[in-house]
C-alpha cells in the first residue's frame, strides 16, 4: 500500500463514525437516481412483456386502464360487468379465440381467477405439481399464491366472503388444490384459478343444496307448487363441492347473462384484430375492446413524467449532498489545520498533503459509489415486482 | 563549511506588514554542540529555530544548515533538506490521532519521498521508542498516552531519520520534571553521540546549565 493510501486509510478507519455517514449519504443520493432508473426500467418492462402478450381485451365502458390493470394484474376490479354473451359472441364471429375472466372474489388477499383452461395454455402456465382444474370446485394455485397461503395439492382453499353484508347466498366456498404452477414472475403467480362456472358458484350464481324432493327431506319444504317447490331456510347448502353433491349444483338464470369482468381475445391474425378493434369500437357498442399495450404505453409514459419528476428532486438533493460533504470536508481540514501544519514542517510537500486529503475524498466517494452500486444491483435483483409495482 | 553545523551570517527577519523585526549579526554553532535560545515572549526565539529549519525565509542575511545555505535554496530543497537533515520538536506538539505510536514516529518517512521506509528505519524507530521507555507502547494511539509519553513520541520521531542537526522549541514547556529530564536527555544525547549541533528554545532557567551554551534573544 503506498504511503499516502496508507495514511488516508488510517485516517478513514479512525473517523469511522464520520466517514459511515459521509459514505451513508453520499451512496443514498447517487442510489436514488441510478435505483429509480432500474425500477422504473423494469417496472416498463415487466409492463409491457405482459401487455405485449395479450393482444386485446374486452370489458365493460370506462376506464380503459382498469380494464388493463384488472384482466393484466388482477387488480380489483373496478368496472361494471359485461355479460357472458360477449365471450360467446367473440367466439362466434370466428375472428379469435375468447377468454373470460371473472375476479371479484379472494382466498385471503389472493385473486380468484374464474377463466377457462386456455387460459392456462395462453399464459403458457406450466404445473410444477398436481393437475389443471377439471371439475366444479377445483383450483390451481399460482407459485406465489401457494407460499401464502401454505397450500399445496391435496390442500383446501376457502374463498373469502365478498363482504359482510352479503346475504345474497354467496357463501365461502372449499376448493381442493389439484395443481401449483411453477413461478413465472407475473400476476399468475398470486392468483387461484378456477373455473369460470366455479367464480359463479363463489358469487351465488349457482349452489348446491339437499334434495328437498327426497323422501324424508319433507321438513325442509316450504311450499309445494305446481311445477316447483320452494325449500326453507333450514335446507342446508353445500360449501364444498364433491364427487357426491356435484350433481345437486346447478344454475338459477340464463348462464348468458352471467358476468364476467374482462375478456381476453386473441385474434387469429392481424387483420382479425383489426376487424374486431373497428367493430367494437363504434359508438353505443355497448363494451369497450382496449389494446393492452397502447393502454399501457400512455401507463408507462405517465410514470416516466413522474420518475423524472422526482429524479429532479434527487438531482436538487444531490446538489444539497454534494455542497454538504464538500463542506464537511472543508471544515475538517480547518479542524485538521495544525495536523497538516506538522506534516509540512516534517517536509512533506504541499502536493503530498493534498495527495492525502484527495486520497480520503476519493475513499469515501469509492465507497459510497459502492454501496450506491451495491443497492442499485439489489433493487434489480429484487426486480420492480418485488417493489409491489405489478404484484397481484 | 563542515556538515552538521549551524551558521548565521547578518540575518534580518520581519512578517510582511508586521512591525517585528529580528536580527541576528552572527550565531554559529559547532558540530556536538547544544545551545539554549531564551529571552522574553514575543523577542523572536519560536522565529529563529523556524528560519533555520528552512520554515521562514530571512529578508536579508545567511543561514546555513548542515553544510547548505538555506537562503539560496528553492521551496523544495529546503523542504527536502529539512526531512533529510533537521530533527524538529515543537512545544504545540502535533501527533496524530489516527495513527499509533510507532506509525507516528515512522511519519517522516511516509510523507518525503527522498526517505525510503525500510527494515532499518523501523528498527530504528523501535530502537528510539525503547531508549525513551516506550517500547511496550509502539501500537498504542497517542490519545492513550500521557503528555510526557507524547512529547517522547515526538522526539522519537524527530531523531528517527538520523538528523546532521536538531532544532527544538520548547519542548519541555508542558512537562513535569521527570518527563522534561528524559525529552531534554534523549536531545543532548543524540547530540553528543551524533556530533549534531542541539539549539532548544526553553524558559525553563534549571535547564540552562544543561547546554553548552546560552543565546539570549533581543538581549
Amino acid at each position: 500500500m503506498s504511503d499516502v493510501l496508507y495514511l488516508a486509510w488510517r485516517y478513514i478507519r479512525f473517523n469511522r463514525g464520520k466517514t459511515v455517514v459521509l459514505v451513508a449519504s453520499i451512496g443514498l443520493i447517487l442510489f436514488l437516481p441510478a435505483g429509480l432508473q432500474v425500477v422504473a426500467r423494469q417496472g416498463a418492462q415487466a409492463l409491457r412483456a405482459r401487455a405485449d402478450a395479450t393482444p386485446l381485451l374486452l370489458g365493460a365502458p370506462g376506464s380503459a386502464v382498469d380494464l388493463t390493470l384488472a384482466a393484466l394484474y388482477f387488480r380489483p376490479p373496478t368496472l361494471e360487468t359485461t355479460p357472458y354473451s360477449e365471450v360467446e359472441e367473440v367466439a362466434a364471429s370466428g375472428l379469435a379465440q375468447a377468454i373470460p375472466l371473472h375476479l371479484r372474489y379472494e382466498a385471503r388477499g389472493q385473486r380468484i381467477v374464474g377463466t377457462t383452461p386456455e387460459y392456462l395454455e395462453f399464459r403458457r402456465l406450466e404445473l410444477a405439481a398436481g393437475r389443471r382444474f377439471a371439475l366444479l370446485g377445483e383450483c390451481v394455485l399460482g407459485a406465489e399464491a401457494a407460499r401464502a397461503l401454505g397450500a399445496t395439492v391435496g390442500a383446501h382453499v376457502l374463498s373469502s366472503p365478498a363482504g359482510a353484508f352479503d346475504v345474497a347466498g354467496s357463501f365461502p366456498l372449499e376448493m381442493p388444490v389439484v395443481g401449483v404452477l411453477a413461478p413465472t414472475g407475473t400476476a399468475d403467480d398470486e392468483a387461484v384459478l378456477v373455473d369460470l362456472k366455479t367464480a359463479w358458484v363463489i358469487a351465488g350464481l349457482a349452489h348446491g343444496h339437499q334434495d328437498v324432493t327426497a323422501p324424508g327431506a319433507e321438513s325442509g319444504i316450504l311450499e309445494r307448487r305446481e311445477d316447483e317447490v320452494v325449500a326453507n331456510a333450514s335446507v342446508l347448502s353445500y360449501t364444498r363441492i364433491t364427487p357426491e353433491n356435484l350433481d345437486s349444483f346447478h344454475f338459477h338464470g340464463d348462464p348468458d347473462t352471467f358476468p364476467v369482468d374482462a375478456v381476453v381475445v386473441v385474434p387469429h391474425d392481424r387483420k382479425s384484430g383489426v376487424v374486431l378493434r373497428g367493430r367494437y369500437g363504434e359508438p353505443g357498442a355497448g363494451v369497450q375492446m382496449v389494446v393492452p399495450r397502447a393502454v399501457v404505453d400512455d401507463l408507462v409514459a405517465t410514470l416516466f413524467s413522474v420518475k423524472n419528476a422526482i429524479l429532479a428532486v434527487s438531482l436538487g438533493l444531490g446538489l444539497a449532498t454534494a455542497a454538504t460533504a464538500v463542506l464537511v470536508f472543508v471544515l475538517s481540514i480547518r479542524l485538521r489545520r495544525r495536523e497538516l501544519v506538522t506534516m509540512r514542517r516534517i517536509g512533506a510537500s504541499r502536493q503530498r498533503v493534498r495527495a492525502v486529503l484527495a486520497t480520503e475524498v476519493l475513499l469515501v466517494v469509492s465507497a459510497a459509489g459502492l454501496l450506491a452500486a451495491g443497492l442499485t444491483l439489489l433493487i434489480s435483483r429484487l426486480g420492480a415486482s418485488a417493489l409491489g409495482l405489478l404484484g397481484a | 563549511m563542515e556538515s552538521g553545523v549551524i551558521d548565521v551570517q547578518g540575518l534580518d527577519f520581519g512578517y510582511p506588514g508586521g512591525e517585528f523585526r529580528l536580527r541576528l549579526d552572527e550565531f554559529r554553532v559547532a558540530a556536538g554542540e547544544s545551545v539554549a535560545v531564551t529571552g522574553a515572549s514575543g523577542c523572536g526565539k519560536t522565529t529563529l529555530v523556524h528560519l533555520l529549519a528552512g520554515i521562514l525565509e530571512p529578508r536579508r542575511g545567511r543561514v546555513a544548515v548542515a553544510g547548505l545555505d538555506m537562503t539560496s535554496l528553492a521551496d523544495e530543497d529546503r523542504r527536502d533538506l529539512r526531512a533529510l537533515r533537521i530533527g524538529l520538536v515543537f512545544q504545540e506538539l502535533e501527533l496524530l490521532d489516527y495513527l499509533d505510536v510507532l506509525d507516528n514516529v515512522l511519519l517522516p518517512y511516509r510523507l518525503t519521498p527522498v526517505l525510503e521506509l525500510d527494515a532499518d528505519a523501523r528498527s530504528r524507530a523501535l530502537e528510539l521508542l525503547a531508549r525513551v521507555g516506550l517500547e511496550d507502547k509502539v501500537r498504542r494511539p497517542p490519545g492513550r498516552l500521557s503528555q510526557g509519553e507524547r512529547q517522547r513520541v515526538a522526539v522519537c520521531r524527530a531523531l528517527v531519520t538520523r538528523p546532521a542537526v536538531v532544532l527544538g522549541d520548547e519542548p519541555t514547556g508542558n512537562l513535569d520534571p521527570r518527563n522534561r529530564d528524559q525529552v531534554i536527555d534523549a536531545l543532548l544525547g543524540y547530540g553528543r553521540e551524533n556530533d549534531a549541533p542541539v539549539v532548544i528554545v526553553t524558559h525553563d532557567h534549571e535547564l540552562l546549565e544543561r547546554f553548552d551554551r546560552v543565546l539570549e534573544v533581543g538581549a
